[in-house]
């Protein structure tokens, strides 16, 4: 049990950034578990009480006073862990009277043109209200831009990608996610080998799970593209996609291209089959509920999960033809996994039937979602719920649950309350931009419930800052059955979902 | 740094018509509290603001000429305000001189309802995305499980039903991080909506909430109060007249004027202005997710 512990400030006050961020520091001190700084009002007491973090002088604590609460593996760190909120909160009260020198970096991107001479590309994090000027900029002076802002509004995509396709430039976005290009990462990418594999990509989980899964099979990637995701969308027309396409079938490094997309528009598929058909280039094409029959006519290959895409691509990377690897399909499905998943759905108690997806990547919930579908049948799937947790709807004022877990941890402890839960299911995403220990949380929330089954996958590589196999070990070690792909942990959580309500698939 | 043995004196720009200045005479007020940008003073008359003509109008303020950061005045907490004829004086290190300030009203004339539906009906998901982009990572959004006080607080208001936006509303009180919890501003902000459009609701919100000196800060309180009132900071009036005005241009620049209020409380009182204005204009199956 984490020791809890409070310390009040008496008719202090500070501003939610402030608090905010002291409160992130105290996190991130070794043992700290949580910790919380509010005014002491009734009502963040009983937040507090919810987060188990009310204690001693914070029950009797009144509105007009700062709390400030831990909760910590043992009574030193909890002191530890007070003390250095207290700096923390008197550190910003001495930058409120003057603050510390700042070194001056480049203010635009004339300046950083001039600063970085030779720079080619320009990386947009703006609030979407400036990133088009931004973005608009760059373009002028002749850079790609890698626009990783969102709330861009769909005009303003169609003017900066027709710019961009007028220049023979790539517009990486809006909402671009991850990319990466020569070997650099940009966004949330993962550490992968170069190789001969090029990825165009309206989908960001989806373009790191396959350039994962082709670095985990021992080839490696020549460029990633990311478009954004509404690039395939009609009124965008596949623009970025088809600059990508065309861009890697020039280049020598690539011996065969990977495209990769969430439910397209019909009408844009058309025009990338009929680009793609056009090349000398071997393509694969998963488009997640994509036209199997229309992408063969094309003379592509049709892969239905991330899984099966990195396959194929390796395949013909290491000398297969396109047409023996058309008929590549997902791994087969570890045998042990396998029996863990059926002894874990044998052990489920009654009554516990439903599959409660917590995805981080939105991709990745959407082939979870695909595979769940095909396995268990639409009707049922009413039952079950696939969360996107990175989606708008749970990110407006919060960070992505890649970068911080405690939305996800907060749900899973929900999930694994709910008696009607048979499996969760979760995606841990690795790489640059993400957290340093996604699995940690997780695993910390997941360690000693063996009464409903839980499947995890790992996108991420050995090359990965947080380490593939530490991650995937913590979450074994928590009880998770730990599938190597996503589509195998969906088809495993399937499988333990149809045996809880009766079936065996 | 300013030198502490000499007085200074600020001269008052513009005073709220609300604003609870010292009495002359009367019981002296203190300092509740000082920020760089404010200086709270509190007294029987209520939470009165001093801030810098940059802050714009606030229903319990005085602003005062030019930059002034109040920390280095050495002023703190408990110290003595008074008034003496047409100054405000703290301790002996502050005197605000009143005379040639411009008495200002926290209050505007509401637009016609129908106008005003009319004109939302066209601009709700482009201001929801101006608002978004201008929201930062911090604020009522936030707090775990809020988006079940919000949907109530849409449904009370959209059915004018006070019974049901009073429930929801009595658990927003305080909830929230910062100097004024996240869920006060939105309250504030949302009461400011439903006053702009003359809505049967206005007042429902704030009006019936009790106690509210225990229940949050005394500057949100203060606010608070003033909301039920019908008085509110002249951001927020401004943003209400041009999400409701004839000039689209005019939106993104109001709300994000309006969001940069704060660490937070600006963004937040923008969630309660979005909300109210859904749910008063567009009615339940209209009410856009904040």
């Amino acid at each position: 049990m984490p020791v809890v512990a409070a310390r009040v400030f008496p008719n202090s006050y500070r501003d939610s950034v402030e608090l905010m961020q002291i409160a992130a520091e105290v996190e991130r001190l070794e043992g700290v578990e949580r910790a919380g700084l509010v005014m002491a009002t009734p009502a963040n007491r009983d937040v507090l009480a919810a987060a188990g973090l009310l204690s001693g002088p914070a029950s009797s604590a009144g509105p007009n006073d700062l709390v400030v609460a831990v909760a910590a593996a043992d009574e030193a760190t909890a002191a530890t862990a007070l003390d250095h909120a207290a700096a923390g909160l008197e550190g910003h009260d001495a930058a409120g009277s003057g603050g510390p020198a700042v070194a001056r970096g480049a203010r635009s991107i004339a300046e950083a043109t001039v600063e970085l001479r030779g720079a080619n590309l320009a990386l947009i994090s703006t609030p979407g209200t400036y990133a088009t000027a931004e973005a608009l900029k760059a373009l002028k002076r002749g850079l790609h831009v890698f626009l990783f802002s969102d709330n861009v509004p769909l005009e303003d995509e169609l003017e900066l990608k027709a710019l961009a396709r007028r220049r023979g430039l790539l517009l990486m976005g809006p909402d671009c996610g991850t990319a990466i290009l020569d070997g650099v990462p940009l966004g949330f990418a993962n550490a992968v080998r170069r190789g001969s594999v090029g990825l165009v990509a309206a989908s960001g989980t989806g373009l790191q799970q396959v350039s994962c899964l082709v670095h985990r099979s021992g080839a490696g990637i020549s460029q990633a593209i990311g478009v954004g995701g509404r690039d395939l969308d009609e009124r965008v027309g596949g623009a970025m996609m088809l600059e990508g396409l065309g861009r890697l079938a020039a280049d020598p490094g690539t011996e065969v291209i990977v495209l990769i997309s969430k439910p397209p528009s019909p009408a844009v598929v058309a025009r990338v089959l009929a680009a793609a058909s056009s090349i000398d280039t071997p393509v694969v094409v998963n488009f997640l509920g994509g036209d199997v029959p229309a992408i063969r006519a094309a003379g592509a290959v049709p892969a239905p999960t991330f899984e099966a895409a990195a396959a194929a691509a390796v395949a013909i990377a290491a000398g297969h033809e396109p047409a023996d690897v058309a008929s590549v399909l997902d791994g087969p499905s570890d045998p042990d996994l396998v029996a863990r998943a059926d002894a874990a759905a044998a052990a489920l108690g009654p009554g516990r039937t439903r599959v409660r997806g917590l995805f981080s990547g939105g991709s990745l919930a959407g082939e979870a979602k695909l595979i769940l579908k095909a396995a268990l049948g639409s009707a049922a799937m009413t039952a079950h719920e696939v969360l996107d947790l990175g989606d708008d709807e749970y990110t407006v004022g919060r960070p992505h649950p890649m970068i911080d877990a405690r939305l996800r941890t907060e749900m899973l402890r929900d999930a694994l309350a709910d008696p009607s839960t048979a499996v969760v299911l979760l995606d841990i995403v690795l790489g640059h931009g993400a957290s340093d220990d996604p699995a940690g949380p997780l695993a910390a929330v997941l360690s000693g419930r063996g009464d409903v089954a839980v499947v995890a996958s790992v996108c991420g590589t050995d090359a990965d800052p947080q380490g593939l196999v530490g991650q995937e070990a913590a979450l074994a070690r928590a009880g998770a059955i730990v599938a190597p792909s996503n589509a195998q942990a969906a088809r495993l959580a399937a499988r333990i979902a149809a045996r809880a309500a009766g079936g065996t698939p | 740094m300013h030198d502490l043995a000499a007085p200074v004196t600020l001269d008052a720009t513009v005073v709220s018509r609300a604003a609870p200045l010292p009495p002359a005479g009367g019981t002296p007020m203190t300092v509740h509290s000082v920020f760089r940008c404010a200086l709270n003073v509190a007294g029987p008359p209520g939470l009165l603001t001093i801030a810098p003509s940059s802050a714009g109008g606030l229903p319990n303020g005085v602003l005062v000429a030019g930059p002034c950061d109040f920390r280095s005045l050495g002023l703190v907490a408990g110290m003595r305000v008074a008034r003496h004829g047409d100054r405000i004086q703290v301790d002996r290190r502050l005197a605000i001189r009143l005379a040639g300030a411009t008495p200002w009203c926290p209050a505007r004339p509401a637009v016609p309802p129908d106008h005003a539906a009319r004109r939302w009906r066209g601009r709700s998901v482009a201001v929801h995305r101006h608002a978004a982009a201008a929201r930062g990572a911090t604020g009522i959004l936030a707090v775990p499980r809020i988006e079940h006080h919000l949907a109530d607080l849409a449904l009370g208001v959209a059915m004018a039903d006070p019974a049901t936006a009073g429930r929801a509303a009595a658990p927003l009180v305080g909830l929230g991080p910062g100097l004024t919890p996240g869920g006060d501003d939105l309250l504030v902000g949302c009461e400011a909506a439903l006053r702009a459009i003359d809505h049967p609701m206005a007042g429902a919100l704030a009006g019936p909430l009790r106690d509210l000196e225990a229940r949050t800060t005394a500057i949100s309180a203060a606010l608070l109060a003033h909301a039920a009132r019908g008085e509110f900071s002249e951001r927020l009036l401004d943003l209400l007249g041009a999400l409701l005005g004839a000039d689209d241009a005019a939106v993104p620049g109001a709300i994000r004027r309006a969001s940069a209020w704060g660490a937070s409380s600006g963004s937040d009182a923008v969630v309660g202005v979005l909300l109210g204005l859904d749910a008063a204009l567009l009615g339940p199956a209209g009410v856009v997710a904040a």
